[in-house]
């Protein structure tokens, strides 16, 4: 499933915050590209601009210098309709703490990015079981959040992230909050994805788990300092 | 996101917090009852109104000269320039007039034997008071033209007065003294009960040129004049204005219709109506502070979840909408429930005063549309800070 073109290009990105007059300077000239099916892990330290760097790729934020091109478009520079548009298409988000809505059951949840593509209930239905399906909790479809393990929770966002095909998937810190058992689940569920074709880009501070991915790149105060592959 | 996702994931919301959204709808709920209870009492006494009216033979046809310069001049009735002959020169010059009847009111004390009856109101009136009031006799026969002109002590009694002097008696033919004075009873009316709050069963009629010696005056009260024709009303007016202005001060009388009638009860009804209207439009007012305030807990309470939204894919239309649509939701649900709490209300309030149910369409509808532009202008503010709210920060909130 590899292409020529890079699905996710950062190039020379900065990244400044303002605090009243104060200029915090997050991210300085990132410049990395990730191809289609490949799986990288990003490690740090904290505070080195990690989930900064998973903002702007994640188009929730935008670079104050550089560009980022994400399909081969650049959407430093796109209005926020059209950054919506791209986080429900092409983007699928795997949280820490899941960040399921508590009162929308498992399948709900998943078919919320749907609802946003204007996809009809119908049709909804059938790819939200489908993404449960290839998580392996459809069983847990009817469930509340509330009533599932966290194990389960996780596997329930990712299917939210996957349910629209997206381009990239990006995990901060999917493990995070889990137990080892559960941790090494969602793992092989995103070992399952990438050889299927999907693209992945992970945050993590667990080496262990950093190593699962093909490649690792190393933050470190704002500066991208090791990127080596793995496999 | 379609407008039928955004409707159900407000009723979602709505009845996740159900205790909240309901007091959050009772300023709604008690504004818009209060304006349909409000506007059916209203319909309702005007509907009324005009049925007593007619009921009394004031229909469309009918018209009033009172002395006085407006109605409601009340020291005029006993001491004005209004004579008899002013009755019979309408009779004689007003072609477009059918009939004419003169009247005067007076107190009594009826006594016949042993017993009294003081009677509160006495007519002096001529032979067509039966066509004109459409006042029924059941017994015996109303007075006539020669009994007028010659100043007859007869009289017709009210069922009220019969019942209480005669008992189970007829007493047709009975002679009863009337401040003194004895009448022959020759008539007895039908039972009317009260007509615009006068008791038509405690009522008497005698011929009004004994009217005016009975009660020592030359002033008449009121002259109650049918024209011939509905549509011949304003020339009746007329005309009796062309004979009364030569006899006497035109500001020294009135001519009163069913229609200024009616205008006279519908300033008093609307003049409620606004009275009223307004206190319903602060309680509407602050319904609809009371929406804003809880949509605006709620965006905060929600930061989270509009952070998750945004993240997988939600436009800011779409945050926009799920909010407005609640709140639209939250308060027109509030119009419906004080529709039916404001029909229930005007049913019993109906039912208390026996009088017909009255559902008033466009207060209905009015009712329905202020409720959602209730709904829309207090939901905006919240929506558009949810709309602002940075997704970043709002998927930190915890």
């Amino acid at each position: 499933m590899k292409s020529d073109k890079p699905v996710v290009l950062v190039k020379d990105v900065c990244k400044t915050y303002k605090l009243d007059q104060l200029e915090v300077p997050v991210l300085f000239d990132i410049h990395f590209s990730v191809d289609s099916g490949e799986f990288i892990s990003i490690m740090g330290p904290s505070g080195c601009g990690k989930s900064t760097l998973m903002n702007l790729i994640g188009c929730l934020d935008r670079p104050t210098s550089g560009s980022i091109r994400l399909d081969s478009v650049d959407i430093s520079k796109l209005h926020d309709t059209e950054l919506a548009k791209i986080r429900n298409r092409k983007i699928g988000f795997v949280f820490q703490t899941f960040n399921l809505l508590p009162r929308l059951s498992s399948i709900e949840n998943v078919e919320l990015p749907l609802i946003y593509s204007g996809i009809t209930s119908a049709e909804r239905d059938k790819k939200a079981k489908e993404a449960l399906d290839s998580v392996g909790i459809l069983s847990r479809a009817a469930h509340m959040p509330n009533q599932l393990s966290g194990g389960e929770r996780q596997r329930v966002a990712i299917a939210r992230a996957i349910v629209n095909s997206p381009s990239v998937i990006l995990a901060d810190e999917p493990t995070g909050n889990l137990d080892s058992r559960s941790g090494q689940e969602v793992m092989k569920i995103f070992d399952k994805l990438n050889s299927s074709g999907v693209t992945i880009i992970m945050v993590t501070h667990d080496t262990n788990i950093a190593e699962r991915g093909s490649r690792l790149v190393r933050l470190f105060d704002g500066r991208i300092i090791e990127d080596k592959k793995i496999k | 996101m379609s407008f039928f996702d955004s409707f159900f994931m407000a009723l979602r919301s709505i009845r996740a917090n159900k205790t909240r959204a309901g007091l959050t709808m009772l300023g709604v709920v008690i504004g818009i009852a209060s304006v349909i209870i409000l506007v059916a009492i209203g319909e309702a006494a005007k509907q009324y109104v005009v049925a007593q009216m007619q009921s009394f033979g004031m229909n469309a046809a009918f018209l009033q000269v009172a002395p006085g310069k407006n109605a409601g001049d009340y020291m005029a009735y006993f001491d004005n320039d209004l004579r008899l002959k002013h009755a019979d020169m309408i009779k004689a010059k007003c072609p477009s007039v059918s009939e004419v009847m003169p009247i005067v009111v007076g107190k009594a004390k009826l006594k016949y034997g042993k017993k009294d009856y003081n009677l509160s109101q006495c007519w002096g009136a001529t032979e067509n008071y039966t066509t004109v009031f459409s006042h029924k006799v059941v017994k015996g026969r109303f007075f006539n033209r020669a009994e007028v002109e010659g100043s007859r002590k007869v009289c017709v009694i009210g069922q009220k007065i019969s019942d209480e002097l005669f008992g189970s008696f007829d007493p047709i033919g009975e002679k009863i003294k009337v401040n003194g004075r004895k009448f022959v009873v020759i008539g007895v009316f039908e039972r009317r009960g009260k007509v615009l709050m006068q008791d038509m069963d405690d009522v008497m009629a005698v011929p009004v040129t004994t009217g005016l010696s009975l009660f020592d005056t030359k002033a008449i009260v009121e002259m109650d004049i049918l024209a011939k024709s509905p549509q011949l009303l304003k020339q009746a007016i007329k005309e009796i204005r062309e004979v009364l202005d030569k006899e006497i001060d035109p500001s020294d009388y009135h001519i009163d219709t069913q229609e200024g009638m009616m205008s006279l009860i519908n300033n008093i009804v609307g003049l409620l109506t606004t009275v009223i209207g307004g206190i319903a439009a602060i309680s509407l007012l602050v319904g609809g502070i009371g929406i804003m305030n809880i949509m605006l807990v709620s965006v905060t309470e929600r930061t989270k979840e509009i952070g998750i939204r945004k993240a997988v894919g939600a436009r800011r239309r779409d945050i926009f909408m799920q909010f407005l649509v609640e709140s639209v939701v939250i308060s027109f649900l509030g119009g419906i429930l004080g529709i039916i709490l404001g029909l229930t209300g005007t049913f019993l309030i109906m039912y208390v005063i026996k009088l017909g149910m009255v559902v008033v369409l466009w207060a209905i509808i009015l009712a329905c549309s202020v409720s959602v532009a209730i709904g829309i202008i207090s939901g905006v503010y919240p929506a558009m800070r949810a709309v602002n709210l940075d997704p970043i920060e709002a998927l930190r909130y915890e």
